[in-house]
């Protein structure tokens, strides 16, 4: 059992604190993945749990075991980095056989798994290449291969991907599911990619400077984001804000538009309202219907669907997101339907209302 | 316009190739300046005595050419001990200066420590300041030791005298390496040490020979410490032996211009090791080795 247990962790780097107490479980062959903006946290958490780290305070538990003060060797962790960490001057087969070789591991066993964890990741022909000799791709499957050839209780990967191109990265994205489905280990993979998080993740854990603002399956930060980061954080393009306004009754107007139904359970709140939709979920429709109105401000199209920029009569800007074909050019009027069931409201101070319908959520 | 262009491209690449002319013009002059009195030392040290007074440009001919130089230094005197004696110096200290250098650089580079900036500032303050103007203390301390007439005595001063500078060098450099690969042999089970030696030592080793060579030089060449510190006959370097064809009334040129030509020797060797070290360091990985 390889469960990986975080409690009231913290971290300070001389007097500045950077992780202020996390505390997150993560189970027993389960796909981890933290996820937030550039400098919250994600690596320094990670390295924590390698044990690159030291704990300023709380406990970081693998099994049964309190690992505070455990050296990174004796985790019973792999780890991958984002630069592949490979040795250069070792051939594929001496980086992948390093760890064991050095544990004293007997040659034929060291033999057996550097050639089973080759012939997983497809590196059989390249075993006496150096890692100058590889292309990107090929050095990270050399650097996973040589995390499984150690059979680890939790592997840990560091944005393992994001030095590849974008084509390369949707292929390793794959293979590391695939791995994931093959080996059934438990896995904490670090990126700050939403579409990664959302694409390989059982669980997502989104961080913000040092904090956990939400943890949850892809769907459910989809659905029922608990505030307003994490509802911008997650999907793309981002969620669409809109200041609104309390009009009675559980309903809100926004940007012009009249008295909106809002699926969310009612709330004492005083101050200012924030409506949110999804791109893909704003329709469009003929100019003086629908919820609101404005004109197109540029149209992205990408072929199979466009991106809209309006800008309402209120001068706030909603993106669309509409189908290939749509004949709207910048400077026409258009439209905009809210559909009640989209909609999200979070309060003054960011947090989201409870929505009503459960919509979608794989439990 | 495209006319104008490519006189402008022509122009352009002209350019390019009069800088490049000019760069070579001044390297080449330089090249001849530096290895003119070389050259001078080996042809005059084939020379007898008459030859080398009379026409000291010339090459050997056959009424000037004579080895009795070479003969004088291979059998007068301990010169083949005094050889030895600076290749031992200059190998161990060098020795010393990489390793003692390098653990400090990566000391300095890897570890959070209190005090670290100002360890490394001390530690390279030596750049600074002369090893020469301690040769007071120093040669008392060696004596309190009972190290004068030792070669050990230069050993010792030529490794401090040298690794100010290599660690210096070798911090700037190890700060540049990349964490994640000595955070990944810790991971694998490596020990601090291990990681020094079987990670870090092999990633600088292109900066490893380069400071050896310009670390080599100043050593094999001086004068001074030899002089101070270990002048016995058992003792004496290359340098310093030379000095014994050096008389207060007669100079036996033939004798002294044949041992600073043997002398350029080993370094040449050294140097011929390091630099392929440099430059194989540099492709390691992309030439299939
Ligand atoms: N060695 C260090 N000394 C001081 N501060 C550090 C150190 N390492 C990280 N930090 C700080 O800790 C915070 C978190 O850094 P961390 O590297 O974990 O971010 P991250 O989420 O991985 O970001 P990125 O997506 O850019 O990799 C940052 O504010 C960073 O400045
Ligand atoms: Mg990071």
């Amino acid at each position: 059992m390889a469960q990986l247990v975080l409690q009231d962790v913290r971290k300070r780097f001389g007097k500045v604190e950077v992780i202020h107490g996390v505390d997150l479980e993560v189970k027993d062959g389960e796909f981890v993945v933290f996820v937030g903006p550039s400098g919250c946290g994600k690596s320094t958490l990670l390295r924590m749990i390698a044990g690159l780290e030291e704990v300023s305070g709380g406990d970081v538990v693998i099994g049964d075991e309190r690992m505070n003060e455990v050296a990174p060797s004796d985790r019973g962790i792999a780890m991958v980095f984002q630069s592949y960490a490979l040795y250069p001057h070792k051939d594929v087969y001496g980086n992948m056989a390093f760890a064991l070789r050095h544990a004293g591991e007997d040659k034929k066993v060291i033999d057996e798994r550097v050639r089973k964890a080759a012939d997983i990741l497809g590196l059989e022909d390249l075993l006496k290449r150096r890692p100058k000799e590889l292309s990107g791709g090929q050095r990270q499957r050399v650097a996973i291969g040589r995390a499984i050839v150690r059979d680890p209780a939790i592997f840990l990967f560091d944005e393992p991907l994001s030095n590849l191109d974008a084509a390369l990265r949707v292929q390793m994205r794959v293979e590391i599911l695939r791995l994931h489905q093959r080996l059934k280990t438990t896995m904490v993979y670090v990126t700050h990619d939403q579409v990664e998080a959302m694409t390989l993740a059982d669980r997502i854990v989104v961080l913000r400077d040092g904090r956990i603002e939400q943890v949850g399956t892809p769907l459910e930060l989809y659905h029922h984001p608990k505030n307003q980061f994490v509802a911008g954080f997650i999907g793309s393009p981002r969620m669409n804000f809109l200041p609104a306004r309390a009009a009675g009754e559980g309903r809100v107007t926004a940007a012009g538009s009249g008295p909106i139904e809002m699926p969310v359970e009612p709330r004492a709140e005083a101050g200012e309202l924030t409506l949110g939709i999804r791109p893909e979920h704003v329709e469009m429709v003929a100019p003086g219907q629908g919820t609101v109105a404005g004109e197109v401000l540029v149209a992205e199209r990408l072929g199979g669907e466009t991106f809209l920029h309006v800008e309402l009569d209120g001068k706030e800007t909603v993106v669309v997101k509409a189908d290939g074909g749509v004949t709207q050019k910048p400077a026409d009027r258009v439209g905009l339907r809210f559909p009640p069931e989209a909609l999200h409201l979070f309060g003054g101070d960011g947090q989201a209302f409870a929505r009503r319908e459960r919509q979608g959520v794989i439990a | 316009m495209s006319t104008v262009d490519t006189t402008r491209a022509r122009r352009g690449r002209m350019g390019r190739l009069g800088a490049a002319a000019g760069v070579h013009a001044v390297l080449l002059a330089y090249t001849i300046i530096a290895i003119f009195p070389v050259l001078i030392v080996v042809l005059n040290s084939f020379k007898n005595r008459r030859g080398i007074f009379t026409e000291p440009l010339a090459l050997p001919r056959t009424e000037t050419f004579s080895v009795e130089g070479y003969a004088t230094v291979l059998t007068e005197g301990n010169f083949l001990l005094y050889y030895s004696n600076s290749l031992i110096v200059t190998v161990v200290s060098l020795f010393l200066i990489l390793l003692f250098g390098a653990m400090a650089a990566h000391a300095l580079s890897e570890y959070r420590f209190k005090l670290n900036a100002l360890l490394g500032v001390y530690l390279i303050l030596g750049i600074m300041v002369p090893i020469r103007l301690g040769t007071v203390a120093i040669l008392q301390l060696m004596v309190d030791l009972s190290l004068v007439n030792t070669l050990i005595s230069l050993i010792l001063v030529y490794t401090a005298q040298g690794l100010p500078i290599a660690v210096f060098i070798l911090t700037e450099f190890m700060r540049t390496l990349s964490r994640d690969i000595k955070d990944c042999a810790r991971v694998d089970g490596l020990s601090e040490y291990r990681i020094f030696f079987e990670v870090v030592l092999p990633l600088v080793r292109p900066v490893l020979a380069t400071v050896a060579v310009f670390s080599m030089i100043p050593i094999w060449n001086d004068l001074w410490f030899p002089l101070i510190l270990a002048s016995s006959d058992a003792t004496k370097t290359v340098t310093l032996g030379v000095q014994q064809f050096i008389g207060q009334y007669t100079v036996n040129w033939s004798a002294v211009l044949a041992s600073l030509s043997i002398a350029i020797l080993p370094v040449l060797v050294l140097y011929a090791i390091f630099s392929r070290q440099l430059i194989s360091g540099i492709t390691a990985g992309a030439v299939k080795g």
